[in-house]
């Protein structure tokens, strides 16, 4: 309270002071909310006049009244307006407190750009806020998926056809090779862990930043968007507030059927006709890996079996389908359990959060599993008479994962797990395995068992244990008034080992002693090269970061109309990161004692089957990376008459990029912003539009791909030697003196809106990515020794639209309210230097041989005609229709090729709708995703056969529909099967426009129904709130645009299983 | 808590805060190299790494595929092959059928980058005096890296030199830097043995006149004139080639007694035998010429009954599956992995016997002839050839044959240079009642280049 008096007297001085010179009078007050919380940014108005302020940080205002007597009004989004007379005698200080307007959606109108919170009415660049609510309406452990289908211009799963791409994009992508991930802030600084290590029950809000703004506060590294992360903290002057959170989400067992295969007689007969056509004549070798019905084929062709026998098992294998076994044995429904405790509260001059959380999930697989604790503090001292304030934080997180690395992957559809009697039964391993008949006589007994019994070994040999510390401060020190001064540092450690244990009676040991044991021919002598006991792989990853800042705030009303808020900085990060790897040979868990010593690691031993030799490996690495990152930076906004705000920004990054000299090192990164509030200008009359404003953003994003570099560069695999047991280097960069940084130009426009009584509040954007200099990475002639390049040879635009409309279309006694997202996002290679490659590799992999004039994700097929009368495709090669695939594929001429359209949707958004009745809240999100293409899974006989000596791939669509007789290919478009396979017309076929079907789909993707008890329903409850829920996820695709039932977002494996959570949340 | 405390803490924090920022702004902080794996080569022993890269001296296995040492057992057997295999034994116009990447022409050029990468890292290095040794023997190294790889190329891509023709006919292109961005058009036949001739000389003068004891996959003077001797011998230049197979067998001459060689093993040489001058190997890609390559050949019936039954060879060269009763090459030189295309002593003794006999030198021809067979045979059993012999450079040529079977494509450059010295030889398949003929110097026995070389630098393709 003495602060408050303080306050009210110095007020209350400069009242004085300005009274003498003015003949007007001034008035002063300030805002709170209910919780005597400052409230910064609220409009203050003198109704029907153009004189307005807004408050400052500590919700304080002043204002020059033109009359004597009048009425003031405060208003504040997510509040109700309050009005107050004044008058010479009524003049203030006003102890305004706000009430909650609580039929309005939750816009949070305070945003946080990571290094200052501003209210949203001072920024000119493009945010979407996700509050506490919002975060909360979805359950799961990790908290970046739960802004998927709620954040405007944000979309998940973006780009499937890149394996190393994000799952998150943030309005199109702007790079190719270079970092395409969204930055992710964690409490004033990026945060380098896996955001799988963060509780999401202790996130209070969070801002994603869109455009230039964004990366000239964040620097380079912002270029795709930033995710700024704040976490709860407590209140001063409250008393200790108890939050707990606890749910259990029970989904469906994954859908083994969804991905098309081969009947168990259907493959039989394939293998069949492959035996009969000589097709495993390689494998005569007696022991590389042939399926057991290949096995039993060859007995019969050996006359160890007769073929009456052959038939009757052939028979019974045909009725066997692995898939029962599978979903009997290896699959559960996975079940998650969330806990989360956390108090809040404050006295005089501190306050503080403190909060645990659990989680334990249950995985689709019985051995998998992963749990998490995680703690987290923070603690705000006021001190010298609140001229200094330190924060300080900590967070801790452990989580263990445990796996079974001896996942059981079906080589046959008609490889069955257990028998009849409940035996568990031996597999016939693919990759590298040996044939059943070898297994059961090779080494006459000499040897350990050979046999690969999946449901014998259906545990997890490996934990993955992570240990993360966050401890951060914050000093700031206030110089004069306007004036801070605020020094930050933050420890980041983080720790992850996976310990692969397997077990001395595991498979993969009993085969790899087998493989090096040595029978001497004439004494029959056994020598085992490797020794008895389990072998034990470990991984240790460790990381450290150290990030400090020194920032000067500057925050200054000058006059009665102008405003100046300024900052400036310097930060500096250094992080490193270590891997280290051992493996130990004959280990003995029970003492930890192993056998490396006695082992032979340099010398070439004869494998007990075929003629190979190999070294034991040593399994030792070690490497280690470091970041360096410093960077300068400086931030202005001026405000006119609090209708006319100009923001720039400015920053220089520089690193330790490798090669590249120090000028080369930094890049400068600006951005500018003007906004202009149209409903506070005098001649504005339109009453039922309270809310007009007009922003617009210009400025340079940059970007790099630290693994390309000026200088030829290589790489040194540790432990790597070659024939000759000597170190080598391996050329990971050829030399490019021309490199530069990559850029991109960002422009915004935004209108915000909001019709009178919030019936209707919006955001449109519009905005135009223009990256020049990519990074790309391009097919290069043979001759020059690569097959690829990389260098700054493309260009890339962006354009689009984010709409974000929150509308109230009931208020009670129910209330309703609808959130619309809708973004459109187009984009286009404008220039690409290098060749493009053939039009096989544009099919393939269009975003590694992009086309000019084309988005970087396309779907590009050859077009086709139908089947010929034998069967076989057709295509077409310059206008001729052609079986010539070679040719078709080897073709450079772009014009052979048929564009389908985006592989990406250039529309998608969502429509969230709330609705609220007495203590009812119900819930759901339909998401949409629009205009785009993708390829449906099909026949390809390559795969089908795979090659002699391992396994084909059964998973194969539409073997039925096949042509096989002399008019199918009137009715369908799936080529007959032939021998010898030709890889070129399966190739053709895979990526043939018949296979090119839109991807469009609307689906319901989540329903949340809430009971929610106060005190003001149930006077001697013991808690303050208590809210109980149901929240249902991934439920249902209500529409498709492909008539094949496939789900365009999963059209090889199967789609996120549905599941349905049950909660509690309450407080007292 | 106590403000004293309070205090305390934060003043630990502040120097924290502040002693990190401070030493943040030192000049060295942002020249911390990003990772320990990564190497820009700047020392000797950089680029010595650079060059012992594994990949790095592999030829093509093409002139394997096309030659007449083995032969599919049947029409079956034949179709388990890839479409370059089945191109290749049938002599196909299109030898490639839609494979692309092909390691025949991509392997030898990207040793071609790494020599050019050592090469001009080498040239802007300084050099102590006490290194000047090491670092010759490096440049060297990749001088002979460069001709060793060209020569590869030339000879399978291009056809056979002729100083007739050379300076019209086709040669490879000549990549002689490591940028990466410029395609080089194809040179003449004539520019490219030019270019292997000269880095080939400048190896030989830099290079140590030792034979590495362990790391064969480093070039060596011995090494150097070796390749020089087989080049000028594809050449037709004999009494260069017999200048340099004297110069190599000066500096190193031994060769294995085969007695003291394992018959059964399935390993019998290791990877630093003795008579190994330099080791590389197929690149790899197909089956066939790999050692005990799949089940589908066998090598050819009378090239088998051309071993006498005292010479070891038969049974170290060749291993016989019991169970399908094939016989296919066993692991050579290379003592495992990919199939040896290096260098080594006998071979350079055939050289020096072939050229001494085409000057009509038969008692110096005899003499290596001899000196290598008696360590082929049984102890004692051996019939040495005497200048009775009648037809001594047949008998040679024949003796090449068998002593460096599924060795570097030998064969089919043979078949190559002997043709055009008028040898004449028809190689013909049959398969599946058709019978496929290759005719003495015919446009066949020159490969074309991939198809992807082609799309992408656009250059000159092989008329077959």
């Amino acid at each position: 309270m003495k602060k408050t008096i303080l306050l009210i007297v110095l007020a209350a001085l400069c009242l004085f002071f300005q009274a003498g010179a003015q003949t007007k009078i001034t008035l002063s007050g300030k805002v709170t909310d209910s919780t005597d919380r400052p409230i910064q940014g609220a409009t203050v108005k003198i109704k029907a006049t153009d004189i307005s302020t807004s408050t400052n940080e500590k919700g304080e205002f002043t204002l020059n009244a033109s009359e004597t007597s009048g009425v003031l009004t405060i208003t504040f989004v997510g509040y109700k307006a309050f009005e107050i007379d004044f008058s010479p005698t009524n003049r203030g200080p006003f102890d305004i407190s706000l009430v909650e307007d609580k039929s309005t959606l939750k816009e949070v109108s305070i945003v946080s750009d990571g290094y200052q919170i501003l209210p949203k009415e001072r920024a000119t660049g493009s945010f979407v806020l996700i509050d506490s609510a919002l975060i909360n309406r979805s359950v799961g452990t990790n908290i970046l998926d739960r802004l998927n289908g709620i954040t405007s211009g944000l979309i998940f799963n973006q780009n499937p056809q890149n394996p190393n791409s994000t799952p998150i994009t943030i309005r199109g992508t702007s790079t190719l090779f270079a970092n395409d991930q969204p930055l992710i802030v964690l409490d004033n600084f990026p945060y380098e862990g896996d955001l799988g290590n963060i509780n999401p029950n202790d996130i209070q809000s969070i801002t994603v930043l869109k455009d230039a703004a964004a990366a000239s506060i964040w620097g380079v590294r912002a270029g795709n968007g930033v995710i700024v992360i704040t976490t709860k903290k407590g209140k001063t002057n409250t008393l200790p507030q108890i939050n707990f959170n606890s749910n259990i989400t029970i989904a469906d067992k994954p859908n083994l059927y969804y991905t098309p295969q081969l009947t168990s007689a259907q493959y039989i007969g394939v293998e069949k006709y492959l035996f009969n056509q000589g097709y495993y004549y390689n494998t005569s070798d007696g022991y590389s890996y042939i399926s057991p019905v290949v096995d039993l084929l060859n007995e019969n062709q050996n006359g160890q079996l007769s073929t009456a026998q052959l038939n009757a098992q052939l028979n019974a294998l045909s009725n066997d389908d692995v898939r029962t076994d599978m979903e009997k044995y290896l699959y559960r429904k996975p079940v998650s359990q969330q806990y989360a405790l956390s108090v809040a509260g404050g006295g005089n001059a501190n306050k503080y959060f403190i909060s645990a959380g659990f989680d334990d999930n249950l995985q689709p697989l019985v051995t998998n599993s992963y749990n998490r604790v995680t703690i987290n503090a923070n603690n705000t001292y006021s001190l010298i008479k609140n001229r200094l304030e330190w924060t300080s934080g900590l967070m801790f997180t452990q989580s263990t994962a445990k796996n079974n690395t001896n996942g059981f992957v079906p080589s046959t559809p008609y490889e069955m797990l257990k028998d009849a009697n409940g035996n568990n039964l031996a597999v016939v391993p693919s990759g590298g395995g040996l044939r059943g008949s070898y297994i059961d006589t090779a080494g006459a007994g000499k040897l350990l068992n050979w046999q690969d019994i999946p449901l014998d070994e259906n545990y997890p040999d490996q934990t993955t244990t992570t240990t993360d510390y966050r401890f951060s401060n914050q000093l700031s020190l206030k110089l004069m008034p306007g004036l801070q001064l605020s020094a930050y540092y933050l420890y980041e450690k983080g720790n992850t080992d996976i310990v692969t244990d397997n077990s001395a009676d595991s498979y993969y040991v009993r085969n790899m002693v087998n493989t090096y044991s040595q029978i001497d021919p004439v004494t029959g002598q056994v020598t085992q090269i490797i020794p008895e006991g389990d072998i034990l792989n470990k991984d240790n990853n460790s990381y450290t970061l150290n990030t400090g800042r020194l920032l000067l705030n500057y925050d200054k009303q000058v006059g009665r109309d102008q405003q100046v808020t300024a900052l400036g900085g310097y930060e500096v990060s250094d992080y490193t990161s270590n891997e280290d790897t051992y493996t130990f040979y004959g280990y003995n868990p029970s003492t930890g004692a192993n056998g490396n010593q006695t082992i032979d690691f340099a010398d070439y031993f004869q494998q007990y089957y075929g003629y190979n030799t190999g070294q034991i490996p040593t399994g030792l690495t070690s490497q280690g990376t470091v970041d360096r990152n410093r960077s300068y930076f400086a931030n202005a906004s001026y405000s006119y008459k609090k209708r006319y705000i100009i923001t720039e920004s400015a920053r220089r990054d520089e690193s330790n990029i490798f090669g590249v000299s120090t000028n080369q090192k930094g890049v400068p990164l600006w951005s500018t912003g003007l906004k202009w509030k149209i409903n506070d200008e005098p001649f504005y009359k339109l009453d039922f539009l309270p809310l007009l404003s007009l922003r617009a953003t210009y400025g340079y994003n940059g970007n790099t791909d630290k693994s390309t570099t000026a200088y030829l560069t290589t790489l040194s695999q540790s432990g790597a030697v070659n024939s000759f047991n000597a170190p080598y280097l391996v050329v990971t960069n050829p030399p490019n003196p021309g490199l530069r940084w990559e850029k991109v130009a960002v422009t915004n426009f935004g209108l915000d809106f909001g019709l009178k009584n919030n019936l209707l509040t919006g955001t449109i954007e519009y905005y135009i990515k223009n990256a020049t200099d990519l990074i790309a990475n391009s097919p290069v002639a043979p001759q020059s020794g690569n097959t690829q390049f990389r260098g700054n040879a493309a260009d890339m635009r962006d354009n689009g639209m984010d709409v974000q409309l929150n509308l109230q279309i009931l208020k009670s006694p129910i209330s309703w309210n609808t959130m619309f997202l809708f973004n459109y996002v187009t984009n286009k290679v404008t220039r690409y230097e290098l060749s493009a490659g053939t039009n096989n590799n544009i099919v393939q992999g269009n975003y590694l041989n992009p086309l000019v004039g084309y988005p970087i994700y396309s779907i590009f097929s050859f077009p086709s005609a139908k089947l010929d009368d034998k069967g076989n495709p057709q295509g077409y090669l310059n206008g001729q229709l052609s079986e010539d695939y070679a040719s078709i594929e080897n073709s450079t001429s772009p014009s052979n090729l048929k564009y389908n359209g985006s592989a990406t949707p250039l529309y998608f958004g969502s429509v969230m709708n709330n609705f609220n009745y007495k203590q009812l809240s119900l819930s759901f999100l339909i998401t949409y995703k629009l205009d785009y293409y993708f390829r449906k899974p099909s026949l390809n006989y390559s795969s089908l056969f795979g090659f002699p000596g391992s396994a084909g791939n059964f998973n194969q669509a539409d073997f039925s529909n096949r042509w096989q007789n002399p008019g199918d290919e009137n009715h369908t478009t799936v080529p007959s099967m032939i021998y010898p396979d030709d890889p070129a017309r399966d190739e053709f076929y895979t990526y043939s426009n018949v296979l090119v079907d839109r991807a469009d789909n609307v689906r319901l993707q989540d329903v949340r129904f809430g009971y929610t008890l106060d005190k003001n329903s149930i006077n001697n409850l013991p808690f303050k709130s208590l809210q109980l829920y149901v929240y249902a996820n991934n439920l249902m695709i209500l529409w498709r645009a492909n008539h094949d039932g496939l789900d365009p977002d999963s059209p090889y494996s199967p789609p996120l299983a549905k599941s349905i959570s049950l909660g509690i949340r309450g407080s007292f | 808590m106590k403000k004293s405390y309070i205090t305390r803490t934060l003043i630990v924090v502040s120097f924290l805060t502040i002693g990190f920022l401070i030493n943040s702004c030192t000049k060295g902080f942002l020249d911390a190299k990003p990772s320990t794996a990564i190497v820009t080569p700047t020392s000797l022993s950089d680029f010595q790494q650079l060059l012992d890269y594994t990949l790095t001296n592999k030829t093509s296995s093409l002139p394997q595929l096309s030659c007449d040492d083995y032969y599919f057992i049947n029409d079956t057997a034949y179709q388990a092959g890839s479409p370059t295999e089945q191109n290749a034994y049938v002599w196909n116009k299109d030898l490639f059928g839609g494979q692309v990447a092909r390691p025949d022409w991509n392997s030898p050029y990207l040793s071609v980058f790494y020599a050019n990468s050592a090469i001009s890292g080498l040239n802007s290095l300084k050099v102590s005096p006490t290194d000047q040794a090491q670092y010759n023997d490096i440049l060297g190294q990749a001088y002979f890296m460069r001709a060793f790889s060209f020569f590869d190329l030339v000879k399978n891509f291009s056809p056979v030199y002729d100083d007739a023709t050379a300076s019209t006919d086709l040669g490879i292109p000549l990549k002689l830097n490591p940028n990466v961005n410029e395609n080089e058009p194809r040179s003449t036949v004539k520019q490219t043995y030019n270019q292997i001739i000269s880095d080939l000389g400048t190896a030989c003068r830099l290079l140590s006149p030792n034979l590495p004891a362990q790391n064969l996959n480093r070039a060596s003077k011995p090494s150097a004139f070796g390749l020089f001797a087989r080049l000028y011998l594809s050449m037709r230049k004999y009494p260069q080639a017999e200048l340099y197979a004297d110069s190599a067998l000066a500096l190193y001459n031994t060769l294995i007694d085969y007695n003291t060689i394992s018959k059964t093993s399935h390993v019998p040489f290791t990877r630093t035998n003795a008579e190994s001058l330099f080791y590389s190997t197929y690149a790899g890609g197909y089956n066939v010429p790999v050692y005990n390559s799949a089940d589908n050949i066998n090598i050819d019936t009378t090239l088998l009954a051309s071993y006498a039954p005292n010479d070891l060879r038969r049974s170290i060269f060749f291993i016989t599956n019991s169970s399908t009763g094939l016989i296919k090459a066993k692991i050579g030189y290379s003592a495992g992995g990919n199939t040896f295309s290096g260098l080594a002593t006998d071979e350079i003794y055939l050289i020096k016997a072939e050229c001494a006999a085409r000057r009509q030198d038969s008692q110096t021809a005899l003499q290596y002839l001899n000196a290598l067979l008696v360590n082929r045979f049984t102890t004692g059993t051996y019939i040495p050839y005497t200048t009775a012999t009648a037809n001594i450079l047949s008998t040679i040529l024949l003796e090449r044959r068998k002593e460096l079977v599924w060795r570097a494509g030998l064969r089919w450059d043979d078949l190559r240079r002997l043709n055009k010295e008028g040898a004449n030889i028809t190689l013909t398949r049959v398969l599946n009642g058709v019978t496929y003929t290759l005719p003495p110097n015919s446009p066949l026995y020159v490969f074309p280049i991939p198809d992807d070389e082609i799309a992408l630098s656009r250059i000159q393709q092989n008329i077959r």
